[in-house]
């Protein structure tokens, strides 16, 4: 029998927005975590994908713009489904921004380094399930090795969370090693493939109500999600699945569950 | 006097024909630039690069070699040729532009590309159909090809002559298996 110092529905509240929230993937990048990829200068994109996570299955929309060859800012909202469909709506606003600080291109190569930023904003409705309530930050740094066979990446970022009430949610650190491999180099105008398997771990502090520590909260996780990124032209179809492989939460919490992500990304002309 | 206005004729009808001509082949004629652009990788990010480059004034046609890290730029008869201009759009789209070379005026006769369908007998596996894939994107005409290993053919863009047509089962010929012309289409 274990005892509840908090009625669950706390925990549970917490355990949903201390968690992903964070939209990442973006054209030839790591599915759940960070690449440096840019759209161009003037050129922009949309992307929507649905996940499913710990949240349950929510619908994020994404607006990319890219102000230099290496600077790209992005507005994402995600559109929360509830169980009872009475809650659905949409949750907190996330902008974020890149900037690729170093790149290096070679013939049918490119090897980038990027640093990333982001706030997310308490738009979304806490008392229906859709956002925390707070405004959370993160940064972070990303290495890509992108060829015509092999793709490579690695990042690693800090996300500080905010606090509602008397509740503090733990800040999270994350890492994400990637691979990914295109079977056939096919010309332009043809479809691409390319194949890629994640290790992503997270590791997430203690929540504390009222300044103490709570013990069922923050833990690491160890994960693997293989995926694939399929591409016509400007038109990207992207899809993935990250489960956990190893945990060691603190105290009494549910098991991480199984994350699945699909979506659409799609590059439109440049205005220039 | 008749024969005065005879030979004013002559003169005045053959002076008019070789202006024709001359226009004539003016008008056929595109000028081909050819970028090398590293850091080109994927089709998927090559999209914004096609759009920044054809936005360019007189640019008439775009061909983007991604295995090569090559892109073919034609350029109407007469127009303008900024490579600055080019090394800046290329730089927009987020790659690095090497070198530019700008070729000799090309015929129109090449501009639009024919559909060559082949017959090949020999092959076996996928090995065999990405070794003919890759020998046929090597020839320059070539803008694009299929190869179908349960049908046994191949078919190809190319915007050459006819003797580009002959190059391509030369290509695969070379490789010790059978290649024969089935049929030549507009695309």
């Amino acid at each position: 029998m274990f005892h509840f110092k908090f009625s669950p529905f706390i925990y549970t509240l917490v355990a949903i927005f201390s968690f992903g929230g964070f939209s990442l993937a973006s054209a030839h990048e790591p599915l759940f975590g960070l690449g440096p990829h840019t759209v161009g200068q003037y050129a922009w994109a949309i992307e929507s994908n649905f996940e499913r996570g710990e949240h349950g299955w929510l619908n994020d929309y994404e607006l990319t713009y890219g102000i230099t060859p290496d600077f790209a800012v992005t507005a994402a909202m995600p559109y929360v489904f509830s169980r009872d469909g009475r809650n659905a709506g949409f949750g907190d606003v996330l902008l974020r921004g890149k900037y690729r600080f170093l790149r290096r291109d070679v013939l049918n190569a490119a090897n980038a380094f990027a640093f990333h930023w982001g706030i997310k904003l308490p738009t979304g409705s806490r008392a229906q399930l859709r956002g925390s309530g707070t405004t959370d930050y993160f940064l972070g740094l990303s290495f890509g090795h992108e060829s015509r066979k092999n793709y490579a990446f690695a990042d690693v970022r800090y996300q500080v969370n905010g606090s509602v009430g008397n509740i503090a949610r733990g800040n999270v650190a994350n890492f994400d090693v990637a691979y990914g491999i295109r079977p056939r180099q096919l010309e332009y105008r043809q479809p691409d493939l390319v194949l890629l398997i994640e290790v992503l771990g997270d590791v997430t502090g203690r929540n504390s109500f009222s300044g103490v520590e709570e013990r069922n909260t923050g833990g690491y996780t160890l994960s693997i999600a293989p995926g694939f990124l399929f591409s016509y032209r400007n038109m990207m179809f992207k899809g993935g699945v990250k489960l956990a492989i190893l945990d060691k939460l603190n105290g009494v919490q549910p098991r991480p569950g199984t994350e699945i992500l699909f979506g659409v990304d799609v590059h439109m002309p440049p205005f220039k | 006097m008749k024969n005065m206005k005879a030979i004013i004729t002559a003169v005045l009808l053959g002076l008019f024909t070789m202006t024709l001509n001359v226009s004539f082949v003016s008008a056929g004629q595109l000028q081909k630039v050819t970028l090398r652009v590293d850091g080109l990788a994927c089709p998927f990010c090559a999209y914004g690069l096609e759009k920044k480059l054809k936005r360019i004034d007189g640019v008439k046609k775009l061909d983007i070699k991604i295995n090569d890290g090559l892109v073919n730029m034609y350029y109407k008869e007469g127009a303008k040729i900024d490579k600055a201009l080019i090394t800046k759009k290329v730089k927009e789209a987020g790659f690095t532009p090497r070198e530019i070379t700008t070729q000799a005026p090309v015929a129109k006769a090449e501009e639009k590309a024919k559909k060559v369908t082949m017959n090949i007998q020999g092959m076996q596996c996928e090995n065999c159909v990405s070794r003919i894939e890759t020998a046929l994107k090597k020839i320059e005409c070539v803008t694009d090809v299929t190869v179908n290993l349960k049908d046994k053919e191949a078919t190809v863009l190319c915007s050459g002559q006819q003797k580009d047509k002959e190059k391509l089962v030369a290509a695969v010929n070379e490789l010790g298996f059978k290649a024969k012309l089935v049929e030549v289409s507009n695309d």
